[in-house]
């Protein structure tokens, strides 16, 4: 329903307004501030305060202090606390790094998407904060590869902050010194993940990395390294600016501050919702993006992008607040916060086929369980779906996934079948469906005449 | 000491050194966990899963090649928890596999097999379409990647870029396309080409001569020496139905190869079985060489013998020794020549090493090979390694890895050249005056360990405290004068074969001073080590074949040095002809020319006999390498029809002339060695089998007396530049481009009939 307009500053449509009259835009605000991309839009909005801030009235330790204060947990789904990690950084000489991690290729997630296309220099900002944090003299910020015009936006971001002296040598007059360096990722999912993120920074391969040593100890070029979500570090030039208090007024007790929803599948109104922690599952589908779309019921939902299990549409579900907790209470997690959402039109096989095709083709190779596993679950589910479904084959899926999940290297092999796990505890006749009729049960498929010789 | 720590697996308790992996731990307590991508010479991955156990207290089964151990940690490896994750990594790595184990030459010897029976289900549940990929594509010249077969252990992948340290094979694509290749699909061409092949666990990568040759259970497998350069690599002979060598495979021994083996090595058994070996003594009727019994052709030498020390005396007879045989060998060519004929006139083609006499070279070379992995600064002093020695090239570029720092002094070093930290390019006839500069710059500094021994000090100002150097080199020598001065241990190899070049005929004196500044004077595993290129260049000179008092040498026999008085001349797997001009007046004018060899060589054919002799496969003894570790080949095959081994045919000759040596076989000989001589001490030829054993050191006194010779030593100046020294016309030119002489040509003459690749 939405038309993206690559020329606009606002690729996604605003949504209604909330509801939450005292609550203004913050992280998006891009949205009603015009040519916020600019630096000197940015500088007028109050951008780079944050910056003075901390340069000059804080040692670097107290801006950590000031971090873990304001309870920021890191967006890009573990929810580790953000000032916590900073403190890891051993106090050594010699190079450290910050890398902002932008390879967001979750499924389901577009956040940092919309934050460094409209709004770059709130990112650099939080580098720059981030960087004289640690000790760091660069920062680097690594955007998936797809996002050309996303990189073309920061770079041309970075030269204008270099231009005004916010980036480079003896920063504000203060004697701080920090390059920021924008480097595309090549395509990868798996670059995502934090070690492998790393290699392919290095030029290296993207697999992920053994563990220990941690990053904070041995990152980046073997280097104390600090690597951060793009949503994460956009969140820092406002905690220094306002004051860690102000920040965790938003939230709830464990999920501090507010964050991007990404809202996508079967509503009205689909795109980035900046709201605070906790806010429920019921306000961002029904109140705010119009509900479940073409009048149609709610019948599962995805709460934190692709590796995180489905949910059914209850009531229960729907009151639960979306903060690390609760989700987890209700058996799933709150992840990268890409809420998707199934009306109830959708044949659960094949939303389970598309997203399990993700991880096959994302899979890095390293590991023999994801590796061959993920080819194994698609070649069953491929099957199931096209009528060629067999009995034994739900066992057979579930038992296939069990030999990844948890023997594989990373977490890619851990969340592929998770999709197949709670899809099958929330919909399994659906799946027997298949198998029996050789076609879908709800949907369009229903009335898709049966393969011959498929069903049994 | 290192910390330990105790935890206990499968039931046992037991203590592992503090950051070794679990895998370690149980196989040192006797408990087999399976691998595949892990290998003990590279850095662990974690890739294949297989090794995956049970850990109390953790979530989930634990990787036991990369999860270390720690204190009370509690392992299963046959649980049901790490038994399921053990079958279900099995099952994954066999879904795609194909089913060819027939017709896969690792069937019979390979891990997925193996385990696959130990792990997996009697019974496939995968029943949708195999993944198909490339089969039998040819990656180089000498290994064969089937696509279909891999794994993804990346052993070949980390082999290259961790080791070798090269561009070599890749992964290309990804995830269940990820397959072996290389970049931009150009040939995959490397000198250690071979261990890929070696260390696939699975038939993905197979070597092209050794395809479809044999079975792996029709092989005998014979422990023994590589022959193609002085490293001395431990291989094992693996021949089909004791008739037909089919591969050399590599018998790690850490001291020495650390498990590889170079190209020149593995692929180089085709002469064994060349076609072109001689197998029939031939001797010379009518200006012809012809085939003839063995017993004429010894009544003919014997004859020939008999009349010339009868008419000349027996300073009319020579002898000149090849640098391949074995040192039991060497030892009964040097009582036939010397005893039983009763001439001084025995040499080999060798080095010049001012007036140090063997135990005296043995003495002063301490660095070993192991050495290299602990030593903070390497110095190459006319050394190539890529093409002489080639296992040293991956020895030296592990220990820069570990840290070490690299000095090259000379034109060349190879594939080393680029890990240089400074490279001095001093041309071959300018070592000394170099390493002169070198020490005078250390003494200017007076900080490098040497110097705090006082007698060191006072010795080394009195002989270099004057010394000028010039300014172009000035900044590269006092930086190798500042690396040389931090360094803790440093090793300094030199090649013998630029002591070959007049100016370099003191060159070991000059490279002891530099050892002695350096402080590594009588190191153990540091210091000057001796590099050579023949096998067993070093025990020929340790068993001492030298011209005896008032014996001529190896170019005065040859007339390099005049006319001389030598009428017979026996000569023992050596091609002295490829020295010298083609025309050579001395050997022409021979009366009896007797050449034991496996071909037909330049100085064979100028011979009146040439007997044909057993390759190393097919006879017993020791070969000496390089930092003087003696080790044992042993019999893999009888010597090829028509030939005798060259101890055999010494000690015939020596009882037709009448003596009986009563010391014969290769145990009895090396014995005897180790009871004579100080090199050999107390060695016995018993415990040589399997590692092989370093020379003892020989120390003159626990406290570091500079030697006289040694205060006496000139002052490196331009005259040394002009000094007379025995140099040979011919093969000097590009000295350390060139591989070992006689070894390329048995490979190349191997190759002419097809034997082998490479």
């Amino acid at each position: 329903m939405s038309v993206i307009n690559y020329k606009s500053n606002q690729i996604f449509p605003p949504p209604p307004p909330s509801g939450d009259p005292t609550y203004q835009y913050i992280l998006l605000k891009h949205r009603v501030v015009p040519g916020l991309r600019k630096l000197a839009v940015y500088q007028k909005e109050g951008g780079y305060e944050g910056l003075k801030k901390a340069l000059n009235d804080y040692q670097p330790g107290q801006v950590i202090d000031l971090v873990k204060q304001s309870g920021l947990r890191g967006r890009g789904g573990a929810g580790f606390p953000a000032g916590t990690k900073w403190s890891f950084i051993p106090k050594v000489g010699g190079a450290k790094y910050v890398c902002c991690n932008a390879d967001e290729s979750e499924p389901g997630t577009f956040s940092n998407h919309e934050l460094i296309e409209n709004n770059p220099h709130q990112l650099i900002e939080g580098i720059l904060i981030t960087c004289y944090a640690i000790g760091s003299e660069l920062g680097f910020i690594y955007i998936r590869g797809e996002f050309a015009r996303g990189a073309r936006v920061l770079e041309e971001a970075v030269k204008e902050a270099r231009a005004a002296g916010l980036v480079g040598k003896n920063i504000l007059g203060t004697g701080f010194n920090c390059e920021v360096i924008v480097h595309r990722g090549a395509g990868a999912y798996i670059c995502g993940e934090e070690s492998a993120l790393l290699e392919s920074l290095e030029g290296k391969r993207g697999f992920p990395r053994l563990r220990p040593p941690f990053p904070a100890i041995a990152g980046l070029y073997a280097r104390p390294t600090v690597i951060n979500n793009s949503e994460t570090l956009c969140n820092v030039p406002h905690i220094l600016r306002h004051g860690p208090e102000w920040y965790a007024n938003y939230g709830t007790e464990k999920t501090k501050g507010f964050r991007l929803y990404c809202l996508s599948g079967h509503v009205e109104r689909p795109g980035n919702y900046e709201l605070p922690c906790g806010t429920t599952f019921r306000k961002l589908i029904y109140d705010l993006a119009g509900g479940v779309w073409k009048g149609r019921k709610l019948k599962a939902l995805i709460p934190g992008g692709s590796s995180t299990p489905f949910l059914a549409a209850t009531d229960e579900v729907l009151d639960t607040p979306m903060d690390f907790e609760g989700i987890a209470a209700r058996g799933s997690m709150q992840g990268s916060a890409g809420v998707i959402v199934f009306d109830d039109q959708t044949c659960i096989v094949g939303a389970v086929l598309r997203l399990v095709e993700f991880y096959k083709d994302e899979s890095c190779g390293k590991c023999t369980p994801c590796r061959e596993g993920t080819q194994w679950l698609v070649q069953i589910l491929h099957r199931l779906e096209h009528g060629e479904g067999r009995p034994g084959d739900l066992e057979l899926l579930l038992n296939v996934g069990s030999n990844i999940a948890g023997k594989s290297f990373c977490l890619l092999g851990d969340s592929a079948p998770v999709p197949i796990e709670s899809a099958l505890k929330l919909f399994r006749e659906e799946f027997e469906y298949h198998i029996h009729q050789g076609r879908c049960m709800v949907g369009p498929g229903a009335n898709r005449p049966v393969t011959i010789g498929a069903a049994h | 000491m290192a910390d330990l720590v105790t935890l206990t697996i499968d039931g046992q308790r037991l203590q592992a050194p503090k950051g070794a992996t679990i895998w370690q731990a149980a196989k040192d307590a006797g408990i087999f966990v399976p691998i595949y991508c892990y290998h003990p010479k590279m850095s662990p991955l974690g890739a294949c899963r297989i090794c995956l156990v049970e850990v109390e207290k953790m979530p989930k089964p634990m990787a036991a090649c990369t999860t270390t151990v720690s204190e009370g940690m509690v392992v299963y490896t046959s649980s049901e928890a790490a038994e399921k994750a053990r079958a279900g990594v099995m099952e994954f790595l066999l879904i795609n596999h194909p089913l060819d184990c027939p017709i896969c030459d690792k069937g019979g010897e390979c891990d997925l097999q193996n385990y696959a029976v130990e792990y997996g289900r009697e019974a496939g549940r995968f029943q949708e379409e195999k993944r198909h990929l490339g089969k039998a594509i040819e990656l180089g010249s000498t290994i064969v990647l089937d696509r279909e077969r891999c794994i993804m252990c990346q052993r070949c992948t980390r082999f290259c870029s961790e080791i070798v340290q090269e561009e070599g094979l890749i992964i290309r694509e990804r995830g269940r396309l990820a397959q072996i290749g290389t970049f931009s699909d150009l040939p995959y061409e490397s000198q250690f080409s071979g261990n890929v092949a070696e260390m696939c666990p699975v038939g993905a990568l197979t070597s092209r001569t050794y395809r479809f040759k044999a079975r792996p259970w029709e092989l005998k497998h014979t422990s023994s020496v590589c022959p193609h350069c002085a490293v001395g690599c431990n291989i094992e002979i693996d021949n089909r139905l004791g008739r037909q060598v089919v591969r050399f495979m590599s018998r790690e021994n850490e001291a020495v190869d650390d498990g590889f083996l170079c190209d020149r090595g593995r692929y180089g058994h085709g002469f064994i079985h060349s076609e072109q070996r001689l197998s029939t003594p031939l001797l010379r009727k009518n200006g012809r060489l012809e085939p003839v019994g063995w017993d004429e052709a010894f009544s003919f030498i014997i004859a020939r013998l008999q009349q010339i020390c009868q008419q000349f005396g027996s300073k009319a007879i020579g002898g000149i020794a090849g640098t391949h045989n074995t040192n039991e060998e060497f030892y009964l060519f040097k009582r036939l020549i010397n005893d039983v004929l009763g001439s001084p006139n025995l040499d080999h083609y060798h080095g010049h090493f001012s007036s140090l006499n063997p135990e005296q070279v043995a003495t002063f070379h301490t660095a070993t090979i192991e050495g290299l992995d602990s030593a903070k600064l390497i110095v190459l002093v006319g050394v190539n390694p890529s093409v002489r020695q080639p296992i040293m090239e991956l020895r030296i570029k592990k220990a820069l890895k570990a840290g070490a720092k690299l000095i090259v002094i000379g034109p060349n070093a190879g594939a080393l050249e680029r890990f240089a930290t400074l490279h001095l390019h001093v041309p071959m006839e300018q070592f000394s005056p170099a390493i002169g500069a070198i020490i005078a710059a250390m003494i200017w500094r007076g900080t490098a360990k040497g110097f705090e021994d006082p007698s060191i000090n006072q010795h080394l100002q009195s002989v270099y405290g004057n010394f000028q150097t010039g300014d172009a080199l000035s900044h590269e020598i006092n930086r190798a004068a500042s690396l040389l001065s931090k360094a803790e241990t440093c090793s300094i190899l030199y090649d013998e074969v630029v002591t070959q070049k007049a100016a370099n005929a003191d060159l070991v004196r000059d490279l002891i001073n530099l050892v002695l500044a350096a402080g590594q004077f009588w190191s153990e595993g540091h210091g000057l080590g001796l590099l050579t290129a023949d096998n067993n260049a070093t025990g020929v000179r340790d068993l001492d074949l030298l011209p005896g008092q008032g014996g001529l040498s190896y170019a005065q026999m040859l007339g390099l040095k005049g006319a001389t008085h030598l009428k017979a001349l026996l000569v023992m797997g050596a091609n002295p002809l490829q020295h010298v001009q083609k025309q050579n007046k001395a050997l022409a004018n021979l009366e009896l020319l007797v050449v034991q060899d496996m071909f037909m060589s330049a100085t064979a054919e100028l011979a009146h006999v040439v007997l044909p002799v057993a390759s190393f496969a097919e006879k017993e003894g020791t070969f000496t390498n390089w930092e003087g570790r003696v080790q044992k080949v042993n019999v893999s095959l009888p010597p090829l029809q028509g030939t005798a081994p060259d101890a055999a045919i010494i000690l015939e000759l020596a009882s037709r002339l009448g003596e009986v040596l009563d010391i014969r076989t290769p145990s009895q000989i090396f014995d005897h060695l180790a009871r004579i001589s100080p090199l050999y001490k107390d060695m016995s030829y018993t415990t040589l089998a399997g590692k092989g054993q370093l020379r003892p050191l020989i120390r003159e006194a626990d406290e570091i007396e500079v030697p006289d010779w040694l205060q006496r030593a000139t002052l490196p100046t331009p005259e040394i530049l002009r000094q007379e020294s025995e140099e040979y016309p011919n093969g000097l030119t590009d000295l350390l481009d060139a591989a070992p002489s006689v070894d390329v040509g048995r490979v190349r003459r191997a190759e002419g009939d097809g034997g082998t690749a490479r």
